[in-house]
């Protein structure tokens, strides 16, 4: 570890103190994530649309460049489908691994 | 009286210029974000000009901006992201601009088209895709088959995992579009209904006014938003995979 990385670390931690101390004189300030929910639930959407337009895209080029039957249109859009599902999962375990430190 | 609410998202040719087969014509997209490049330019030069060690008012609104941003890099990639920060902080005042100019009457809001986000989600994916050969070497192809998983499933793990790679840059311009084309279907809607209503307009008004201010604060957020998403995408790549 560096120097600026020591300094970025020591400075989270005087933050944290500070945070502490905060809530024992003022009580608990409500998490940035509780008051974002609705940014949350829009992130989620979008990654869950995202994927499904990815599948989708990219089976509908193969289809055209490989001149195949629809069916593997229906594959990508389902694989584009789990994508998404497992952009929202990789997304929310960042956010709890964010809360847990 | 004909409401079209899509009207504006319409492009407008202003000077047309052609390069060969490239069409290069000044539209009232391309003049918004010019326009918002110079106004963000300036700012930044006016702002910053006799720093001083005790800031003026002046200087600590953009330093409150970029400590933003440095901080964000900071948290979701760590000091080695230090070298993308003018790129985050460019892209971050780009959207920013481009979000809040558009609410001003006449203006054109480019953040509102798919051409636009588009290229700088697919700049960030081009980027993230070099940062991470650079950083790992063809090791970061790993990313498509993380560690621990059996190689029975690589058939099935790795076109998902491809999938879910390419479609970041489809979330990142879904989302930013489509705040910024509904935030304007609806002002120009209930802008219209006060010219349609007479005397009885100044309430569609006050909600209209209302509404310019839940606006600037989406413009605000969804600036952010991308920027942060943007830091996320590209945080995997400087992370390694063993």
């Amino acid at each position: 570890m560096d120097d600026r990385e020591q300094a970025f670390v020591k400075s989270k931690e005087l933050e944290a103190k500070i945070k502490a101390l905060h809530e024992q004189v003022v009580g608990k300030v409500p998490d940035r994530l509780d008051r974002q929910g609705a940014g949350l639930a829009v992130t989620i959407m979008s990654d869950l649309l995202g994927g499904l337009i990815a599948g989708g895209v990219i089976g509908f080029l193969i289809q055209r460049f490989f001149d195949t039957k629809p069916f593997i249109l229906g594959i990508f859009i389902f694989l584009g489908g789990i994508a998404g599902l497992l952009n929202v999962y990789k997304y929310v375990r960042r956010i709890e691994n964010g809360k847990n430190k | 009286m004909n409401i079209e609410p899509l009207a504006q998202f319409e492009l407008k040719t202003f000077i047309p210029i052609r390069i060969g087969p490239v069409d290069i014509s000044l539209t009232n997209s391309s003049i918004s974000m010019i326009l918002a490049t110079v106004l963000a330019l300036f700012l930044l030069f006016v702002m910053t000009r006799r720093l001083r060690i005790i800031p003026h008012a002046a200087q600590s609104m953009i330093e409150v901006f970029y400590n933003f941003i440095v901080n964000m890099v900071y948290e979701t990639i760590g000091t080695k992201g230090e070298k993308i920060i003018p790129f985050i902080f460019s892209l971050f005042l780009f959207i920013l601009f481009g979000n809040l100019l558009g609410l001003f009457p006449y203006t054109f809001t480019f953040t509102s088209h798919l051409s636009v986000v588009g290229t700088m989600a697919l700049l960030g994916l081009g980027l993230s895709t070099i940062i991470g050969i650079y950083h790992q070497g063809w090791r970061w192809l790993r990313v498509f088959f993380p560690a621990g998983i059996p190689v029975l499933l690589a058939p099935i793990i790795v076109p998902i995992e491809i999938i879910s790679f390419l479609s970041k840059p489809f979330s990142l311009t879904v989302r930013l579009v489509m705040n910024m084309v509904v935030g304007h279907i609806m002002l120009d809607v209930i802008a219209a209904f006060v010219v349609a209503l007479g005397l009885a307009g100044f309430v569609p008004l006050f909600f209209a006014g209302v509404l310019i201010i839940f606006e600037a604060g989406i413009a605000l957020l969804q600036a952010y938003i991308y920027t942060i998403l943007t830091c996320i995408y590209l945080s995997e790549s400087f992370e390694s995979h063993h």
